[in-house]
């Protein structure tokens, strides 16, 4: 729920609060480009999400901040190269630094789950 | 090593990248090879073949002054430029260039929102800015402001109404480029215009104002190459006061005439403000729904060359409580204000159509929202979240995996006719285009039941998407297809809204009136502005001078 959190992260970054110093470089990337796709809730934002759990039957978790098998080599190719109707996304959109970040981002919130 | 832009010597290219990156420095021009990939189509009908357009380099500048120095390099050593906003344009071309080896302008970096009105309700942005991006703006800081906004809604709102494109909510704002007012333009010289009352230095009505004083040039740079738009200003609303949908449904098919003549009544009138949308509501009718399950139905229902039994629809409709069409119909304002609306639509078209049953469905909402009917959004009977201004992605997930489509295409080619506001028009179009799907092997909906969208405030259009994926003979049909669409449409009256970049010639030459005068005036604008040819040549069918007899179809 990308709208939600957006005012959360500016309370925060109003009020100074050492929640917002500590979120993740990824994070804002993912809540940026990939959440309104590859979200929670299905209904807002889980076109991704969807099409995972009908690609994979549940075998694997269909969030991507939930699955434990994906390494930044295999993310970076899904970005830079799309598939079915996710298109690629450009330097402009995600700079390679930004790409690192959430690499790492996706693969560390799934193997804190 | 990505190719040369035509014309232009490897010495020559060598100087103007140094140059580009004196400008806007090294790191935002993008000349090897997995950086210059990215600007291909990823929905391309020319998916690895030859004719597919390349790109030389891209350029991705942070101020209209570094624009400038761009533009000026470009024209300088004669490079070609083709600006883009975000690039989300899919299923019209995204990125892609006309012309192979064209530099791409990229502006996605320059995403200010320069000025909100919640006052008198206008906006000023730059090319970047996209509709999550002013949504989260307007949410922020708490603006008594809103737009409508397309599905997906990850596009440019400049970029989004230079192609003419279009949302979802209101009749007065769902045309995006009728909103518009006022540009902020580089030419391919590097001068820097502002069109209308922003002419004015000091100007305080540059949003309120359309016109200024003179010629109104706006239209000129929409699917145009006349300019680089690196600000726009559009009028908005207030925010959002409340919301109410209904549906109407009709016994007999050829209620449909008097339907769409209310239509245009109580939308021009101003009395219904939102989306209507029409379709059957007959089972088994929906290409998003399920199959008709009883053969006697199915049978009846036709499909192809096969015309529907519609004496025996309109019976089986009237025995099993459904209606032969179903229209739905959105109301936006206060909620004192849309049960008038609604009570005087019942009215209205009762009046009009004996038999005719009305309902309404899903929350009357009042903003702003609450918790819980915030979180209900996009779940049926709620409203999607577009049709409140609420950036989403929803309807662009139809045409990925799901339970009903489970072997997603590698994208889509649109196929977009615009047709006249009338049953007339919309039964003739059903007819035409189901024989022609027919004869020309490509799936579409059961056209005797299917609709345009009714967008555009006076003209609906057909969206139909083509069949792109990563076989060679299914996307060389498409492109024949497509062609064989477009002539067959023409010979009705019809053409496409928008195009991609490959057939925006045959679709420019559709406008033949007068042995093409309309283009010829667009070219003779196009060798005045850009002499040298350097913007997006061949966009909107409009190629530079030295260009012509190689590009032209």
């Amino acid at each position: 729920m990308r709208h939600w959190k957006m005012l959360a992260l500016s309370l925060f970054a109003i009020s100074g609060n050492a929640i917002a110093q500590e979120e993740h470089p990824g994070e804002i990337v993912f809540d940026t480009w990939c959440e309104i796709c590859h979200g929670e809730d299905v209904a807002w934002s889980g076109g991704g999400t969807r099409a995972l759990q009908v690609k994979y039957g549940g075998a694997i978790p269909a969030e991507l901040l939930k699955r434990t098998d994906l390494t930044a080599e295999f993310i970076t190719y899904y970005v830079r190269n799309g598939i079915t109707s996710m298109p690629t996304f450009r330097y402009t959109e995600i700079s390679k630094k930004q790409m690192e970040d959430l690499a790492d981002y996706i693969i560390s919130e799934a193997n804190n789950e | 090593m990505p190719m040369l832009p035509p014309g232009v010597s490897e010495s020559d290219w060598t100087e103007a990248l140094n140059e580009f990156a004196g400008v806007i420095g090294r790191d935002w021009v993008f000349a090897d090879d997995d950086a210059v990939e990215l600007y291909k189509d990823p929905y391309s009908v020319f998916r690895d073949e030859p004719e597919q357009r390349l790109v030389s380099a891209a350029v991705a500048p942070y101020t209209v002054e570094e624009v400038q120095g761009l533009m000026r390099i470009a024209n300088r050593y004669r490079i070609p430029m083709y600006p883009i906003s975000t690039g989300k344009n899919l299923g019209h071309g995204g990125a892609e260039p006309n012309l192979s080896g064209s530099v791409i302008l990229d502006l996605k970096r320059m995403n200010r929102i320069v000025n909100v009105d919640d006052r008198n309700h206008s906006i000023l942005v730059e090319p970047g800015v996209t509709f999550y991006d002013f949504y989260d703006y307007v949410t922020r800081h708490n603006l008594d402001i809103s737009v409508d906004i397309p599905d997906p809604a990850w596009g440019s709102f400049i970029g989004n109404a230079l192609e003419h494109g279009l949302g979802h909510t209101n009749f007065y704002g769902r045309d995006r480029f009728q909103t518009c007012n006022g540009m902020e333009v580089v030419l391919a010289d590097g001068t820097l215009v502002r069109t209308g009352a922003g002419a004015v230095p000091k100007s305080t009505t540059w949003q309120d104002h359309r016109y200024g004083y003179g010629p109104h040039l706006d239209g000129i740079f929409s699917q145009a190459n006349y300019g680089v738009v690196t600000k726009m200003g559009f009028w908005a609303r207030p925010a959002q006061t409340g919301y109410r949908a209904a549906r109407i449904r009709l016994p007999r098919r050829d209620d449909l005439h008097a339907m769409i003549d209310a239509d245009c009544y109580l939308s021009n009138a101003g009395i219904i403000n939102g989306m209507w949308d029409y379709a059957s509501d007959i089972p088994g009718t929906s290409m998003f729904g399920p199959p008709a399950t009883d053969p006697n139905l199915a049978g009846m229902l036709g499909g192809g060359y096969v015309k529907p039994d519609v004496a025996g629809l309109e019976k089986y409709a009237a025995d099993n409580g459904h209606g032969y069409w179903q229209i739905h119909v959105r109301m936006h304002g206060p909620e004192k204000i849309t049960a008038a609306q609604w009570e005087f639509a019942k009215d209205y078209i009762s009046q009009k159509i004996p038999g005719a049953t009305f309902e309404e469905y899903g929350p009357v909402l009042n903003f702003p929202l609450s918790d819980e009917d915030f979180g209900k959004l996009n779940t049926p009977p709620h409203p999607q979240r577009v049709y409140l201004g609420i950036p989403s992605l929803a309807r662009f997930s139809g045409f990925m995996r799901s339970e009903m489509n489970q072997n997603p295409t590698d994208g889509h080619l649109f196929y977009s006719p615009i047709i006249q506001k009338s049953a007339e028009d919309v039964f003739k179009s059903q007819e035409v285009f189901a024989q022609a799907f027919e004869d020309l092997q490509i799936q579409g909906p059961n056209f005797h039941f299917a609709f345009p969208l009714f967008h555009f405030p006076k003209a609906p259009h057909w969206v139909l998407p083509l069949r792109v994926t990563r076989d060679r003979e299914v996307n060389r049909n498409t492109r024949r297809a497509y062609i064989e669409l477009l002539r067959i449409a023409g010979e009705n009256g019809w053409a496409d809204y928008r195009a991609a970049p490959p057939f925006q010639d045959a679709l420019a030459n559709l406008a033949s009136f007068n042995d093409h005068s309309l283009l010829r005036m667009s070219e003779k604008i196009k060798d005045a502005l850009d002499p040298n040819g350097i913007i997006s040549a061949g966009r909107g069918g409009i190629w530079p001078q030295h260009m012509r007899e190689d590009e032209q179809v």
